[in-house]
């Protein structure tokens, strides 16, 4: 998979990584039991300090969508059910990125024209893993 | 004039012309050891800066040949070598750090890099190759190996008691040993240390290098860094081929097999020949692949973030975050060290160690 790291970005370095394995993992571009690489060689092809790439990797191990491994950086977990604390908690976040689109004039139109766009890209995930696609 | 003069002549010629080339070989994000935004090579500036650089390495050049002219340096071959090789290499030198301060002062006068978006781009694994097999090109060289150990076992048994070790440049003998085991384990023993420590440097090719991946340009920097690393595994494999050949030629003039005569004509050829491949290998491929075609119009908003405070003098990597110790060179193709790294130093200590170490004993 690929990384890219936006060093204007107001996002942390650790936070940019976190955010793109969710994504990778919503496009089905990795999938259940596919390793991410490992901490060292994520932060030598970034250029980035280890501590970096560990503070990333164990956000996402706290958050469940891998498992930490000391010798293959990470696993990814089988997520076919979404825990109820994340939907409410995920319910939350999404209740605030809308309130901010209401907030600065968009129309419910408009708000439910970006969000099926950004659906339709994560969609193909079953589509991906039905052709067998992956990165790794 | 004999070979092996023709041969420094000849390094010499690779040497200006690989100089002169090396503008076009860096990656598309370096312009004289200085980062840029790609698409800031058609800047009117550069290409001031590269008629001047091609101007102050012909003036080195001339200079060179006026020295050696007046001084009949290049008479004796071994100082000679030294001496038109080290002053062409300072020149030289001087010549690119010249090149150097000026994009860079340029770069940051006009704020080249002013809202852009810098990025960082990895695909690891992507140019990870498969090791086992790119031994097979180390086949030839362990054949000709082989086929040495064969030929000085069968050869031994009629091999004079005294035996011819040294020669001159014209091929006559002029140092001797006792005939022993060792006359025959020595050369295959060079041999197979050649091909080892092109083994080394193979392994560290493919699992200690870093792409220098554009991402500008994600899909082309990545198949371009692939086979850029390909390229540099069979350059390396040639190199070790042909010290095996030499090495093998010299063995089989100890052992009478062949005349010494033929030596100082065949060996600086075959070396030519090798450099003169690798030199071809090299100019179609480009530091990080950059000769080589583009496979994708893919283009992004990001740019190749400015890194240029890592690099002191736009030659030596300085950055202690980062834990890679092999990087890109900036000017030239190949690799180069993170001196921020203890290890670098530990390493560069035990080398200089094992270089001085036949002095020491000695002492």
């Amino acid at each position: 998979m690929m990384f890219l790291i936006k060093w204007d970005s107001e996002q942390p370095l650790y936070l940019q990584i976190r955010n793109q394995v969710v994504e990778a993992l919503a496009r089905g571009d990795i999938r259940p039991g596919d390793s991410l690489p490992s901490i060292r060689t994520l932060a030598e092809e970034l250029a980035i300090n280890l501590h970096t790439v560990h503070k990333a990797y164990q956000l996402l191990d706290q958050e469940g969508y891998i498992r930490l491994s000391r010798r293959n950086g990470g696993i990814v977990r089988d997520l076919a059910h979404p825990a109820q604390d994340f939907v409410e908690g995920w319910r939350d976040r999404l209740s605030t990125v809308l309130s901010e689109a209401f907030a600065q004039g968009m129309t419910s139109p408009e708000i439910l024209q970006h969000c099926q766009q950004v659906t339709q890209e994560f969609s193909n995930k079953t589509h991906h893993q039905d052709e067998g696609e992956g990165v790794f | 004039m004999n070979y092996e003069v023709i041969s420094l002549w000849g390094i010499w010629i690779f040497l200006l012309l690989g100089y002169g080339m090396m503008p076009f070989l860096t990656q598309k994000t370096i312009a004289f050891g200085v980062r840029i935004p790609s698409d800031m090579r058609q800047h009117p500036f550069l290409s001031l800066v590269l008629r001047r650089y091609w101007l102050g390495e012909g003036l080195a050049a001339i200079l060179v040949l006026l020295i050696v002219h007046f001084s009949h340096l290049v008479r004796s071959p071994a100082s000679g070598s030294a001496i038109l090789l080290g002053l062409t290499l300072i020149l030289l030198a001087l010549n690119y750090v010249l090149a150097f301060l000026a994009v860079h002062a340029r770069k940051v006068k006009e704020g080249w890099y002013e809202n852009r978006h810098q990025a960082s781009l990895a695909v690891p694994g992507a140019t990870k190759l498969n090791p086992w097999l790119w031994l097979w090109w180390e086949i030839p060289a362990w054949a000709l190996a082989m086929g040495l150990f064969v030929a000085g076992v069968l050869r031994y048994p009629y091999l004079p008691r005294r035996i011819p070790v040294h020669f001159n440049s014209q091929g006559v003998a002029n140092g001797w040993m006792n005939k022993n085991i060792f006359v025959v384990i020595f050369p295959v023993g060079v041999s197979v240390s050649a091909i080892l420590l092109a083994t080394g440097i193979l392994w560290l090719v493919v699992f200690k290098t870093r792409p220098d991946l554009d991402p500008s340009e994600p899909q082309n920097s990545t198949t371009r860094s692939q086979i850029f690393h390909r390229r540099m595994i069979i350059s390396l494999d040639i190199l070790a081929l042909a010290s095996v050949f030499t090495t093998s030629l010299a063995a089989l003039s100890t052992w009478g097999i062949i005349s010494p005569s033929a030596l100082p004509k065949i060996i600086p050829v075959a070396m030519l020949i090798a450099l003169a491949a690798i030199f071809a290998i090299t100019m179609k491929t480009g530091q990080e692949g950059r000769r080589v075609r583009p496979v994708s119009s893919e283009k992004t908003d990001s740019v190749h973030y400015d890194d240029d405070r890592f690099w002191k003098g736009g030659m030596v990597y300085y950055n202690p975050n980062d834990p890679k110790i092999l990087v890109d060179k900036r000017f030239g193709v190949g690799w180069t060290l993170n001196f921020a790294r203890p290890s670098v130093w530990v390493g560069l200590v035990v080398l200089i160690l094992i270089a001085l170490f036949p002095t020491i004993w000695h002492l």
